[in-house]
C-alpha cells in the first residue's frame, strides 16, 4: 500500500551501507513506501548489483569496510546516470562537496530522520521523470516561475531579477529540491574560472533572497546548506 | 729573531761537524793551505742550511778558531800573524750568514707551507665529521674535542639558549667544569676576564653567538686563528642543526594537531553511527506508523535498543579512557567466575552476534579468577564485539580458557579476514582505526582500553594469527593468583 503516492510504479533502490541496522530501517521504511529494495554491504558487490539490476537510485554510503564510497561515485558514474544519494556520517564538507562533485547527486547525514530521507529520495526519482522540461512554469510556495518567458512573479506581482539573479533561480528550479554545490553554480552562472569565487555567489543570493522576501534565518525558498552549497525548498 | 731558546741539539751537532772537519784535516795535509779552509766552509754551511743564522756564526767563529790553532802556523796558538787568516775569518764569518739567511728563509717557507697544509688537511677532516653531525648537541661535542686535540688542553663549545633563560646547550672535552654562560659572555665581550679560560666567539648566521673555550691564560695568534677557523666551519654545521631541531618541532606540533583531530572524528563517528540507526528507526516507526507490520516494527524498536546499547558502551570505552589516562583507574580485585563473566560480556552484545555463534570452552582450572571482575567484563565485550564486527555473516566465535603456569589465558578467535602481521600491534594504538580511514565501524578505542584495562591486572593482550585458517585470534593473559 504505497503512501502518499509516492511511487506509482514500484521503483528499485539499491542500499549500499555496512551498517546491518541503517540497511534493516532504510529497507522497512522504503518498503512501507511502496519501493523495492536491494542491499549491500560492501561497495564491489554494491556495484555488481548496480550493473545487474540498474536501480532507480542508490543509497550511497561513504565509509565502506572495502573501497571507499568516493571511489563507487566514480565507478558507477563511468557507465550510468542512476541518481546516487549518499548518506555519510561524516560532518566533514569537503567530503561531501568532494562526492558531490564527482557525480552524487544529494546527500543527507547521518543521523538524519527518516522523513528527510524519503524526501529526499522522492525529489531525485521525480528529477528522472522526463516529463519535466524547461518550458513548463514551476509553483514554489507564493513564487511562480514561468521557465519559457523567463518571467517571475510573487502572488501574481511581477519581481524584477538581473539576468544573474533569475538565472540563479533558474538552477535552483530545475535542481527541484537537489543540493547544487558552490562551485557548481559559480561555473553555470560566471563561468568555470570563477569556481572558487564564492563571494559572488553570497551576494548574489543575498540579493535575490532580498527580492523574493526570503528570511535567511527562516527560509521559504532558498535553504543554504553550510559549506556545501543551497537547494530550492521546493516540497509544497 | 727566533733565538729565545739556545738549541743545544744544534750547538752539540755544529760542533761536532767542525771537529769532524779538523779531524778530516790531517789527511788533506798534502793539499794547499788554502783548501783546508774550504772544509772548514762545507761544515759551516752544513751548519747553516740545518740550523740557521745562530748556529752558523757559531760553527764559523769555532771553526776560525780550531782552523788557526792548529793549521796556521804559530800552530797550536791563536795568535794571527798573517792577513790573510783575518780574511779566512772575515769569509767564514760573511758566508756563514749569507746561507744562514738564506736557509732560514727556506726552512719559514718550508714551515708555513707545511702548517698551512697541516691547517687544511686539518679543516677538512673536521669538515667531513660536521657533516654527518645531526644535532646541536654533537656539532657541539665535535667542537670541543677537536679544539682540545689541536690546542692540546680542555675546550668547551657551549650556545646559549634560545630565549634568556633557556639552558645552553654545551659541551666538554676534560674533566672541568664548563664556567657559567654569563661569565663566558662578559669574557667574550672583553668586559671581564674568566680566569683560566681563553674565550673565542663566533657569530652565526641566526644571530646566535657559539662561544668557544680552551683552558689557557693565552691564546697566542696562530692557535686563535685556527679556533676561529674550527669554529666557523662549526658554525655552518650547527645553523644546519637548528634548522633540523626547529623543522622537527614543527613536524611535531603538526602531528599532533591531526592526532587529535582524528580523535575528535573518531569519537564522533563512534557516537553517530548508533544515533544514525537510532533516530533512523525511531522515526520510521512515527512517520510510518500506520503501514508497518507488527514484526517490522519490532525488529526497528529492537534496533532501537540495541543501538542504544551500543552507544552506551561507546560512551563507557570513552570514560573508560579517560580514566585509564588520568591514572584514576583503581582495581578491586575478587574472586570470579570466567563462566559468569563471558554470559554478561554476551548478554551485553546480545542483539550484535544474532547471526553469530559463540562457542565457549573454559577449562575447569581457569574457571575462578582473582580481578576487577566489571574491568574484565569490559574487555570481553570489546573483545566480543569486535570479533562479530569483522565475522562473516554465519561465523564462529570461539572464547577458550586455559592455564599455562604462572598464567591464565583467554583465546577469543573469529572467522574474519584476520590482521596482517605489520599491524597486529598497532591495533592496540588508540588512533588505529582512525589513521586507516573509518571504513570499519565499531570503536577504534576499543581495543586499546583493553590493552590499559588488562595491563593493570599485570597481564597483556596481543593479536595473532588463527592456528590453522583465516581469521583473527585476540590472546588474553591474566597473572595466575594462588587459590584462597
Amino acid at each position: 500500500m504505497p503512501e502518499n503516492g509516492a511511487a506509482p510504479s514500484a521503483a528499485q533502490i539499491l542500499i549500499v551501507e555496512d551498517e546491518a541496522h541503517i540497511r534493516k530501517f532504510l529497507r522497512i521504511a522504503l518498503e512501507a513506501n511502496g519501493y523495492e529494495v536491494i542491499e549491500s554491504r560492501r561497495g564491489e558487490e554494491g556495484l555488481d548489483l548496480a550493473l545487474k539490476h540498474s536501480p532507480s537510485l542508490i543509497i550511497l554510503d561513504l565509509g565502506l569496510p572495502d573501497i571507499d564510497g568516493q571511489a563507487v561515485i566514480s565507478r558507477l558514474r563511468e557507465w550510468c546516470e542512476t541518481p546516487i544519494l549518499v548518506m555519510s556520517v561524516r560532518s566533514d564538507e569537503r567530503e561531501i562537496v568532494r562526492a558531490l562533485d564527482s557525480g552524487a547527486n544529494d546527500y543527507v547525514t547521518k543521523p538524519a530522520g527518516i522523513a528527510e530521507l524519503l524526501a529526499r529520495i522522492r525529489v531525485l526519482l521525480r528529477d528522472q521523470d522526463p516529463d519535466q522540461s524547461e518550458t513548463g512554469i514551476v509553483e514554489c510556495g507564493t513564487l511562480q516561475i514561468d521557465l519559457a518567458r523567463r518571467l517571475v512573479t510573487q502572488d501574481g506581482a511581477l519581481v524584477r531579477l538581473t539576468r544573474k539573479e533569475y538565472e540563479l533561480l533558474r538552477l535552483l528550479t530545475i535542481g527541484a529540491g537537489r543540493v547544487l554545490t558552490h562551485e557548481e553554480l559559480l561555473a553555470e552562472i560566471w563561468g568555470p574560472e570563477f569556481a572558487r569565487e564564492t563571494h559572488h555567489l553570497r551576494v548574489l543570493v543575498s540579493s535575490l533572497r532580498h527580492k523574493i522576501g526570503d528570511d535567511p534565518g527562516a527560509p521559504e525558498y532558498i535553504l543554504t546548506e553550510k559549506g556545501v552549497g543551497y537547494r530550492l525548498l521546493a516540497e509544497s | 729573531m727566533r733565538l729565545k731558546r739556545i738549541n743545544w741539539r744544534g750547538v752539540l751537532i755544529a760542533t761536532i761537524g767542525v771537529l769532524a772537519a779538523a779531524a778530516m784535516a790531517p789527511i788533506l795535509q798534502r793539499l794547499p793551505h788554502a783548501n783546508l779552509s774550504l772544509l772548514f766552509m762545507t761544515a759551516v754551511l752544513l751548519v747553516a742550511a740545518r740550523y740557521g743564522l745562530g748556529l752558523a756564526l757559531y760553527a764559523s767563529i769555532l771553526s776560525f778558531l780550531i782552523f788557526n790553532f792548529f793549521f796556521t802556523p804559530p800552530f797550536l796558538t791563536f795568535a794571527v800573524t798573517e792577513e790573510g787568516d783575518v780574511a779566512t775569518l772575515v769569509f767564514f764569518l760573511v758566508m756563514a750568514s749569507l746561507t744562514g739567511h738564506l736557509a732560514a728563509r727556506m726552512r719559514d717557507e718550508i714551515a708555513t707551507r707545511k702548517t698551512a697544509l697541516e691547517r687544511i688537511s686539518l679543516l677538512e677532516g673536521f669538515n667531513r665529521q660536521l657533516a654527518g653531525a645531526a644535532s646541536v648537541a654533537e656539532v657541539l661535542r665535535m667542537i670541543a674535542a677537536r679544539v682540545s686535540e689541536v690546542t692540546g688542553k680542555t675546550a668547551f663549545a657551549v650556545l646559549p639558549g634560545a630565549a634568556p633563560g633557556d639552558p645552553p646547550a654545551q659541551a666538554v672535552n676534560g674533566t672541568d667544569k664548563v664556567p657559567g654562560i654569563d661569565d663566558i659572555m662578559r669574557a667574550a665581550s672583553g668586559d671581564e676576564h674568566l680566569p683560566g679560560w681563553s674565550v673565542v666567539s663566533l657569530k652565526s648566521h641566526q644571530g646566535r653567538s657559539t662561544y668557544i673555550g680552551v683552558q689557557t691564560d693565552a691564546l697566542d695568534g696562530v692557535l686563535r686563528n685556527l679556533v676561529s677557523g674550527l669554529g666557523n666551519q662549526a658554525i655552518v654545521a650547527l645553523d644546519r642543526a637548528l634548522l633540523v631541531n626547529d623543522l622537527a618541532k614543527q613536524r611535531m606540533a603538526s602531528e599532533r594537531d591531526q592526532l587529535r583531530a582524528a580523535l575528535l572524528s573518531s569519537v564522533s563517528h563512534d557516537l553517530r553511527t548508533p544515533l544514525a540507526s537510532i533516530i533512523g528507526s525511531a522515526s520510521s516507526v512515527v512517520e510510518l506508523d500506520g503501514s508497518l507490520s507488527q514484526a517490522n516494527r519490532k525488529a526497528l524498536l529492537e534496533a532501537v535498543l540495541s543501538e542504544a546499547e551500543r552507544l552506551d558502551r561507546h560512551i563507557q570505552n570513552m570514560l573508560d579512557m579517560a580514566r585509564l589516562a588520568q591514572g584514576e583507574l583503581i582495581l578491586t580485585p575478587d574472586w570470579v567466575d570466567l563462566r559468569d563473566l563471558v554470559a554478561s560480556a554476551g548478554r551485553r552484545l546480545r542483539a550484535l552476534p544474532a547471526a553469530n555463534k559463540v562457542r565457549v570452552e573454559i577449562e575447569p582450572e581457569a574457571e575462578l579468577i582473582h580481578v576487577h571482575g566489571d574491568l574484565i567484563e569490559q574487555v570481553l565485550v570489546n573483545v566480543l564485539d569486535n570479533a562479530t564486527r569483522y565475522s562473516p555473516e554465519d561465523g564462529v566465535i570461539r572464547v577458550h580458557a586455559y592455564v599455562s603456569e604462572p598464567w591464565i589465558f583467554i583465546d577469543i578467535s573469529d572467522q574474519g579476514p584476520g590482521i596482517p602481521e605489520a599491524d597486529r600491534e598497532r591495533v592496540f594504538d588508540a588512533f588505529y582505526r582512525v589513521i586507516s580511514g573509518d571504513k570499519q565501524t565499531g570503536t577504534g578505542l576499543g581495543l586499546s582500553i583493553c590493552r590499559g584495562m588488562i595491563r593493570a591486572h599485570g597481564g597483556d593482550v596481543s593479536a595473532h594469527a588463527c592456528v590453522g585458517g583465516t581469521g583473527c585470534l585476540i590472546r588474553i593473559r591474566l597473572p595466575r593468583s594462588p587459590r584462597p
